[in-house]
């Protein structure tokens, strides 16, 4: 089967289902369930996952940052947790992408690995930028894309857009077909949580 | 009364269609051998139950080939037809009244074997998929139990390498020919899930002073998802936590490597699975589905025939996706141990190989067999030229002539049959025209029983009927049960379970035989690779074990010696 046939046999497009379970706590932000169809799974499966949506990180701008983009809130980024709770093995995809200089703290993974309470906190604090906490965040978007493209076939679309922009050559990558593959966990989990989010 | 058989035994056309067979055993001629058996019969044929059965076969075959009574037919093919089939029908009698089951599989293997050769050389062997897979599949279980017997830690091995490259390919691993991560990710600064949401990339923004370049995926834990949870993190965790460093010093982008090598062969193996797939889906899959679409029946059949469809080819699919990595991992390895055994080519324990494998080659050499090898060629050919290379469809269209050309000389042989009965049944013709009642030949041996005529079996368009109309009878009935009692939800199940695995049945024969070859090709490749090793090996041996047995004899001499 070729990639166009598999997405087809598998029903992987648009097929991930997304549930919200209602949460316990009145605080506690919505977890919500992503099933990944066979064709993404290791073994060839369903997979269920359940996602915590108070993952996602979204800073609230101080008044000068504010100012400065025009907006009250960052957008909204995966976190390294986030990603993982997606990702069909929990693989830590922030674990995986190490530098080679490990301990360089200046690099994007290494700030993103901190988590969302904590940069928040460096953030108020004025220890890093704005600018600094959305560009690590962005890294790990992009190469969260990149594992989940490149390993489970998921996401392959947005995937290939990415690497076309950035220069690259995607139908090398991801194959001929890759802008047929539009399917993507992360994005349904996105989605799924917002819905859960937003006030009736 | 036995003489007829035991003629067409001894007919010199047996002993030419012998030879073609065995041309290493080509003076041994077994079916002389059994004419010889039933000439010397000086007690009471019913003593000997089996070869009565297998006389009683051979008349059938004769029969067969001469096929039903035409209006062609000459006064000499009549008599010959009502001769045989006395005889067939006595012996036939005779093992009634002496309870001797006439069933085929009761004859010793190699009496069965001088009938299968008869009944191919006549076209009489019909196609039975189901028999043959059965027959496949027992001839190779017993070859890979006696691999398994023989080399347990080597078989072992194998099955265990091709479980996870089973495993390895059922993973949904894209195409990457590395899991570097492309540096020019990294300068993205404000991809965010709202811009993934409407995927729209076009206000992507770069930003050159957050480039990466050895941002990578760490290598241990991304094999880990390569080879899966289970094979692969015990191996790597024990390389990451104790592996020695002066180990990992001997190559540092060991895991690098093997990944790549992992990632590659994954690649391959997806592609190897696809094409199967591909040609699953065509042969199995979709033809039912169309199946399915034309059997208006009701909501509830069609959706328990898709279900059904669909479960049974998930179950073939996997089965045939273990089956072809497995068997054929350790066939090729079988293969190539037979390549390397070659070095013993000339030693007496080889020479029942060797027979075998200069028969095999004599009975289906291009002077017996040309068709298949020349519509096989041509098949190749073809596609060679019309998909500008070497891909999977040469392969199969070699095989699809090799195969067209086997039917071919079937039907050669089917119509040629009548002259074989000819040929064998000379003197028995002979007789016929010195006797005036040929019936007599068969007939003073148990005169005054009244015979039952045309037991070799010509259908009649009669018997035809009746057994359509039982089973149409029988199949409407329970049909219009399950029709009232689920709106045809069990026929559909069982029309949908049935139809993909019938269809599987015959497709996996030619499939595994296709197989066999590149498969088997590669583990003789492999074994020409690895021959020179072993002999250069075994001679360095050799000269080790001579040169201290020279040396200790050379002690010897000089301690016994009396000077």
């Amino acid at each position: 089967m070729n990639q166009t046939l598999r997405n087809i046999f598998f029903g992987t497009a648009a097929s991930i289902t997304a549930i919200a379970i209602p949460s316990e706590g009145a605080q506690a932000e919505p977890i919500i369930t992503v099933t990944h169809p066979p064709a993404v799974t290791q073994m060839g499966g369903e997979t269920t996952k359940q996602v915590d949506c108070g993952e996602l990180i979204q800073l609230e701008y101080n008044a000068a940052d504010a100012k400065k983009f025009g907006r009250e809130k960052s957008g909204l980024y995966p976190s390294c947790e986030f990603v993982k709770q997606v990702d069909t093995n929990s693989q830590d995809i922030c674990g995986l992408s190490k530098n080679s200089q490990n301990n360089n703290n200046q690099n994007q993974i290494t700030i993103a690995s901190l988590g969302g309470d904590t940069l928040k906190q460096k953030y108020a604090s004025g220890e890093f930028s704005a600018e600094r906490i959305t560009n690590a965040l962005s890294t790990v978007t992009s190469v969260s894309l990149n594992h989940l493209a490149g390993i489970h076939n998921d996401c392959v679309s947005r995937a290939g857009k990415l690497e076309a922009r950035a220069g690259g050559n995607p139908n090398k990558v991801y194959g001929d077909d890759w802008q047929t593959r539009t399917s993507c966990s992360l994005v349904d989990a996105l989605k799924s949580c917002k819905a859960a989010m937003t006030p009736d | 009364m036995y003489k007829p058989a035991a003629d067409i035994l001894a007919s010199p056309v047996l002993g030419d269609i012998w030879e073609r067979a065995h041309v290493t055993k080509k003076e041994e001629n077994p079916y002389q051998e059994l004419a010889d058996q039933v000439h010397d019969i000086t007690d009471n044929i019913e003593e000997h139950p089996k070869l009565l059965v297998f006389m009683h076969r051979l008349v059938g075959l004769e029969l067969g080939a001469l096929g039903k009574p035409k209006n062609s037919d000459t006064v000499e093919d009549t008599k010959l037809r009502h001769n045989l089939d006395n005889i067939y029908t006595h012996i036939g009698t005779l093992c009634k009244q002496n309870n001797i089951s006439l069933t085929k599989t009761k004859l010793p293997e190699d009496q069965q074997h001088l009938l299968d050769i008869i009944e191919n050389h006549t076209g009489q062997k019909s196609f039975t998929p189901f028999k043959s897979l059965t027959k496949i599949t027992k001839n190779l279980a017993v070859d890979i139990y006696d691999e398994a017997r023989e080399h347990p830690f080597m078989f072992t091995g194998f099955c265990a390498m091709a479980l996870g490259v089973v495993n390895m390919s059922r993973q949904s691993a894209g195409k990457f020919s590395t899991l570097s991560v492309d540096p020019a990710l990294t300068t993205i600064t404000n991809l965010d899930m709202d811009m993934l949401l409407s995927d729209d990339m076009d206000d992507l923004k770069f930003d050159e002073s957050y480039l990466n370049t050895d941002l990578v995926m760490g290598c241990h834990d991304t094999a880990i998802e390569l080879a899966g949870m289970v094979a692969g993190e015990p191996g790597a965790n024990l390389m990451r936590d104790h592996a020695p460093d002066w180990i990992v010093s001997l190559s540092p982008d060991h895991c690098s490597k093997v990944q790549d090598l992992a990632s590659k062969t994954q690649n391959g193996t997806q592609w190897f699975f696809d094409k199967i797939h591909e040609r699953l889906d065509a042969i199995i899959k979709d033809p039912t589905t169309a199946i399915g679409d034309t059997m208006n029946f009701g909501e509830q059949f069609q959706a328990s025939f898709y279900q059904a469809t669909q479960a049974t080819s998930d179950f073939i699919y996997a089965f045939n996706d273990w089956e072809n990595i497995t068997i054929h991992t350790i066939l090729a390895v079988m293969s190539a141990r037979a390549v390397i055994k070659l070095k013993d080519w000339n030693t007496p324990e080889h020479k029942e190989t060797r027979d075998n494998i200069k028969d095999f080659w004599h009975r289906n050499s291009i002077a017996n067999k040309p068709l298949p090898y020349v519509l096989a060629a041509s098949g190749s050919t073809y596609a060679y030229m019309a998909t500008n290379g070497a891909t999977p469809e040469t392969l199969w269209s070699g095989i699809s002539g090799l195969v067209a050309g086997g039917i071919a000389h079937k039907i050669h042989n089917k119509i040629k049959s009548k002259d074989f009965v000819h040929d064998t049944t000379i003197s028995i013709s002979k007789s016929n025209a010195q006797s005036a009642d040929p019936s007599l030949i068969v007939s003073e041996q148990i005169a005054g029983e009244d015979l039952p005529k045309n037991s070799y079996k010509y259908k009649t368009w009669k018997d035809y009927a009746k057994t359509t109309a039982t089973t149409v009878g029988a199949t409407t009935i329970l049909t219009t049960i399950d029709a009232i009692a689920t709106n045809g939800q069990i026929t559909g199940s069982l029309l949908g379970g049935a139809i993909p695995t019938a269809i599987y049945l015959g497709y996996n024969v030619p499939e595994d035989a296709v197989l066999h070859v590149p498969f088997m090709l590669g583990g003789g490749a492999l074994g020409a690779v690895t021959l020179p090793f072993v002999i250069g090996i075994e001679m360095a041996k050799d000269s080790l074990v001579n040169l201290v047995k020279g040396n200790n004899n050379d002690g010897d001499d000089h301690t016994n010696d009396p000077s």
